[in-house]
C-alpha cells in the first residue's frame, strides 16, 4: 500500500526520485505476482521433500512375534546407508544409464534428422507427417506401455507372428530385448514432441541465411549440417536435458513390462520403481522409500546442475 | 457363553473402549440367556448392545460389497455400516489401509488375503478375535479355515472363501493324445512327456511355479510349512523335505522342456490356453468362473481333477481366498466382528457377492451351500463342487509369514530364472534369505530351521 502510495506521486524535482519510486513498485507488483508460484511451490515441491527427509530418518520396529504392533524409531541415516548397500538400488542406477546412453542420443539423433527432413525443400505432405509423427506423444505412456507389450507378446503378437513367417524367432521379452524394447515404447513417446520443438526452432531460422547458403553454393546437406543445426542447438540442449530426466524418472514403461513378463526387468529395475516398490509393493517400508527418492533427487540436482553448465555455450545462440 | 465373558472381561484392563464392551457383552448375555431371543445373524457374538447405535466403516474390493452391506443394514437397525470401494489389494488396497491406519483413520473392517493377513496382525494392525470367534460362533467355519486365520494361538480374522488347488485339464485333448488324469506326480511327467513327444509345441502345463503363491501352495500341498510361530519367536524352514521335492519336480520338468516357456498370469499365457497349446492348469477352486470368462469357447471341455500328489494321497494347498480383519484402532470391535461374521455367512450377503458368476469356496457352510447352489455348472457339465469339497477337506496347515509380500516378490524376480539362469531351489533360497532379513530388520524374533 505504502510503495503504491508513494509511487503514484510523481517527484520530478530529483534525479533518483522516479526511479527509486519506479523499483519499490515494482518490487511490490513482483512479489504479489510471484506469491502465488511461491505459495505452491512451498507446499507441492519444499513440503513434501521436508516430509520426506523427516521420514528418511525414522524405522517401524517391533518386536517378538510382532503382534503388539510396531513403535516409530529414530534411526539416523541407517535408511541410506540400508539403501546405498542394497545391490538392488545401485544396479538400477546403471539400468537408467545403460538406458540413457542408448535411448537419448537415438532419440536426439532421429528427431533431428526427421526435423531436418521436414524442413528441407523436398518434404512432401508436411502437415500430415508432422501430425502423424505427433500422435504417438499424445498417446499416455502407461497406455503407448500397454500397446507395446501387447505386441512384444509372442501369443499373440501379429508383429511377432509376421517375423516367425519370415523364419526370424525372437523373444522380444527375453535378457536380450530389456532394453531395446524398453527403448522403443520411449522412442515413440518423444520423437514427436522433440520434432516439434526442432520444426519450430528450424522456422524461426531467418530465410535470407539459407537462401543465402545456397546462393554461395551449399546444397540442402551442408546447409543443414553447417547452418541449421548449429542455429538450433540451444532446442537441442533443452531437450537433451529433458530427455535426461526422462531417463531418471523412468516408471510406468518398465513396470507394465516387467508385469507383462519381461524377463529382463525387475520391480526395482529403476530408482523410482525401487522407492515405488519399498512403499507400497514389498514392505510399506516409507523410510527405505524416502530415503532411495531423495538420494535419487540428489543425484538428479548434481547432474542437471553439470549438464546446465556443460550445455551453457550450447544454449547460447 | 460363559467362556466368552471371561475373556471380553479379562480385555477390560485394555481401556474404556473394552470396559464398555464387556459391560455390553454382560447385559446382552443376560437379555439372551432371559429372553431366549437371539438376534438376526444367529452365529454371531452377543457383545453388541442392541440399545445403542453403532457406526462402522468397511473397506473392501471384493464384488457385490455394496449390496451386501446395504442388506446387513436392514437388518441390523443398531448398526451402520458405510461401505467404501477400494483397489484389489495387491493394486493399492493394502498399502491404502495400512497408510490409513498409520493416519488414524483406517476402516472398522476390510478384506486380507490370507496371504495379507500375517502382514496386518505383525505391523499390530488388527484386533484380536479370539474372543468373539468363540467355538460355537466358528462351527459352521471350515476348520482348515479357522487354522488360516490363527497365528500364535490365536484368531485374527473371519474367513470368508478359501482356496484349494484343484487340477484342470482338457478331456478332449486328454482322450485325443491318450493321456490319463494323473493322481501322482509322477503320472503327470509321464503324461508330459507323451504329450511333448507326441507333439512339440504342445505342453501338459506351463512354467507354473513362477508364481510364488502357487509354488506356496504346491509346497504346502506337499507338507512343507515355511513359517511357524514358537513361543515369541518365528521358524522359518525352506529347506524342508517336501520343499526340496516340489523345487526339483518343477525344474526339472523346466530342465527336460517340458513346460511351456511362458510366465503364469500374463496374456501370452491366457492365449495358449485358449489355443490348446496348454492341457492342463494347476490351479484352484475360484479360477473356474474365470475360465469360463477367459475361455467361454472350451465350454464342455474341461475336467476337474484333485491335485497330483507325491503319495497318491489326496492333497492341496491353499491358494488364494480372502478373511475379513477388524482393525485394532476400532472402537466397536463386538460390532465389527458381528458384522464380519454376517458378511461371511448369511445367504443374502453371499447371494450379493456371487451375483454375476464365482466358483468362490466359502469357509462358512450356510454360505457354501448359497454359492453352490447359484453356480451355474452349465460349462463345465458336472457339478465341480464334488471336487472342490475333497480339496478342501484335504488342506494342508500353512502359514504366511509377516512379511509375505516382500518374499513373494523376491521369490517372483528369481522365479523368472526357470527361463534359463536361476533355478527354483535358488529362487527359495533368495526369498528365505529375503524373508529373515526383512524381519530381522523389523526387530522380530526369527530361528532359521534346516
Amino acid at each position: 500500500m505504502l510503495s503504491k502510495s508513494r509511487g503514484a506521486v510523481p517527484r520530478r524535482g530529483t534525479r533518483t526520485g522516479p526511479v527509486a519510486g519506479r523499483n519499490r513498485r515494482g518490487t511490490g507488483a513482483a512479489l504479489v505476482l510471484m506469491a502465488p508460484f511461491f505459495v505452491l511451490f512451498a507446499l507441492a515441491t519444499l513440503a513434501p521433500i521436508g516430509y520426506a527427509i523427516y521420514l528418511s530418518l525414522f524405522a517401524q520396529r517391533a518386536s517378538g512375534l510382532g503382534f503388539g504392533g510396531t513403535r516409530t524409531v529414530w534411526v539416523g541415516l541407517d535408511n541410506y546407508v540400508r539403501v546405498l548397500t542394497d545391490g538392488g538400488y545401485t544396479s538400477s542406477y546403471l539400468h537408467i544409464a545403460v538406458y540413457a546412453l542408448v535411448a537419448v542420443p537415438l532419440v536426439l539423433g532421429l528427431s533431428v534428422a526427421v526435423a531436418l527432413l521436414l524442413d528441407s525443400a523436398y518434404a512432401f505432405g508436411r502437415r500430415a507427417a508432422q501430425l502423424g509423427l505427433f500422435v504417438p506423444h499424445l498417446v499416455p505412456g502407461v497406455i503407448a506401455a500397454l500397446l507395446w507389450a501387447y505386441l512384444y507378446t509372442p501369443q499373440v503378437s501379429p508383429v511377432v507372428s509376421a517375423l516367425n513367417r519370415l523364419s526370424v524367432h525372437v523373444n522380444l521379452l527375453g535378457h536380450t530385448f530389456s532394453y531395446p524394447t524398453l527403448v522403443n515404447v520411449v522412442l515413440w513417446e518423444s520423437l514427436g514432441y522433440n520434432i516439434v520443438i526442432y520444426y519450430a526452432s528450424l522456422q524461426a531460422i531467418p530465410r535470407e541465411m539459407t537462401e543465402a547458403a545456397v546462393v554461395d553454393g551449399s546444397g540442402e546437406w551442408r546447409t543443414a549440417w553447417h547452418i541449421k543445426l548449429p542455429l538450433i542447438r540451444s532446442a537441442v540442449a533443452l531437450t537433451a536435458i529433458f530427455s535426461a530426466i526422462g531417463a531418471m524418472q523412468l516408471f510406468a514403461e518398465p513396470l507394465l513390462l516387467s508385469d507383462a513378463g519381461a524377463v529382463g526387468i525387475t520391480p526395482t529395475w529403476t530408482p523410482n520403481l525401487y522407492a515405488y516398490s519399498a512403499a507400497f509393493t514389498r514392505s510399506n517400508n516409507y523410510g527405505v522409500a524416502a530415503a532411495a527418492a531423495l538420494l535419487l533427487a540428489a543425484f538428479a540436482a548434481v547432474l542437471s546442475f553439470l549438464v546446465s553448465r556443460w550445455a551453457k555455450p550450447w544454449q547460447q545462440t | 457363553m460363559n467362556l466368552s465373558i471371561e475373556r471380553s472381561t479379562r480385555r477390560t484392563t485394555r481401556g474404556r473402549a473394552g470396559v464398555a464392551a464387556s459391560i455390553a457383552l454382560l447385559a446382552v448375555s443376560l437379555v439372551a440367556a432371559c429372553s431366549g431371543a437371539a438376534d438376526s445373524g444367529g452365529s454371531s457374538s452377543s457383545a453388541v448392545d442392541p440399545a445403542k447405535t453403532y457406526n462402522l466403516t468397511y473397506w473392501s474390493w471384493t464384488k457385490g460389497s455394496a449390496e451386501a452391506v446395504e442388506a446387513f443394514n436392514k437388518a441390523h437397525p443398531h448398526i451402520h455400516v458405510t461401505f467404501q470401494q477400494t483397489p484389489s489389494g495387491s493394486k493399492g488396497g493394502y498399502a491404502k489401509v495400512s497408510d490409513a491406519f498409520k493416519a488414524g483413520n483406517g476402516p472398522d473392517v476390510f478384506n486380507a488375503e490370507y496371504v495379507a493377513l500375517p502382514s496386518f496382525v505383525a505391523a499390530g494392525q488388527v484386533a484380536d478375535l479370539t474372543s468373539y470367534l468363540t467355538p460355537q460362533a466358528t462351527s459352521g467355519y471350515l476348520p482348515q479355515a479357522m487354522q488360516m486365520v490363527t497365528l500364535g494361538g490365536r484368531k485374527w480374522g473371519v474367513p470368508s472363501d478359501i482356496g484349494a488347488q484343484v487340477l484342470y485339464y482338457r478331456k478332449d485333448l486328454f482322450a485325443q493324445y491318450g493321456l490319463t488324469v494323473p493322481t501322482t506326480w509322477q503320472q503327470f511327467q509321464d503324461d508330459a512327456q507323451k504329450l511333448t513327444a507326441r507333439k512339440p509345441g504342445l505342453y501338459l502345463a506351463n512354467y507354473t511355479v513362477d508364481d510364488p503363491l502357487v509354488l506356496e501352495a504346491l509346497a504346502s500341498a506337499a507338507g512343507a510349512n515355511w513359517f511357524s510361530t514358537a513361543g515369541d519367536s518365528w521358524t522359518l524352514n525352506f529347506t524342508d523335505q517336501a520343499t526340496t521335492q516340489v523345487a526339483n519336480f518343477w525344474q526339472g520338468l523346466a530342465d527336460k522342456k517340458l513346460l511351456a516357456p511362458v510366465f503364469s498370469n500374463t496374456t501370452g499365457y491366457t492365449a495358449d490356453v485358449a489355443a490348446g497349446h496348454i492341457l492342463s492348469l494347476v490351479s484352484v477352486n475360484w479360477n473356474a468362473s474365470y475360465n469360463m470368462t477367459n475361455y467361454p469357447s472350451l465350454a464342455g471341455k474341461w475336467g476337474v481333477s484333485l491335485l497330483p500328489s507325491f503319495d497318491g494321497q489326496p492333497t492341496s494347498g491353499v491358494l488364494g481366498g480372502s478373511t475379513y480383519a477388524v482393525s485394532k484402532s476400532s472402537k466397536n470391535t463386538a460390532a465389527a466382528a458381528e458384522f464380519a461374521l454376517w458378511m461371511t455367512s448369511n445367504a443374502d450377503a453371499i447371494k450379493a457377492r456371487t451375483s454375476g458368476g464365482s466358483s468362490a469356496y466359502y469357509a462358512n457352510r450356510t454360505a457354501l451351500q448359497v454359492a453352490r447352489d447359484g453356480f451355474d455348472t452349465g460349462y463345465y457339465g458336472t457339478d465341480i463342487y464334488d471336487t472342490f469339497d475333497t480339496a478342501e477337506h484335504a488342506l494342508k496347515p500353512w502359514t504366511f509369514g509377516p512379511t509375505m509380500t516382500a518374499t513373494n516378490q523376491v521369490l517372483t524376480t528369481k522365479l523368472k530364472g526357470l527361463s534359463g539362469g536361476t533355478t527354483v531351489a535358488d529362487a527359495i533360497a533368495a526369498g528365505a534369505a529375503d524373508a529373515k532379513q526383512e524381519m530381522s530388520t523389523l526387530g522380530l524374533n526369527v530361528r532359521v530351521q534346516g
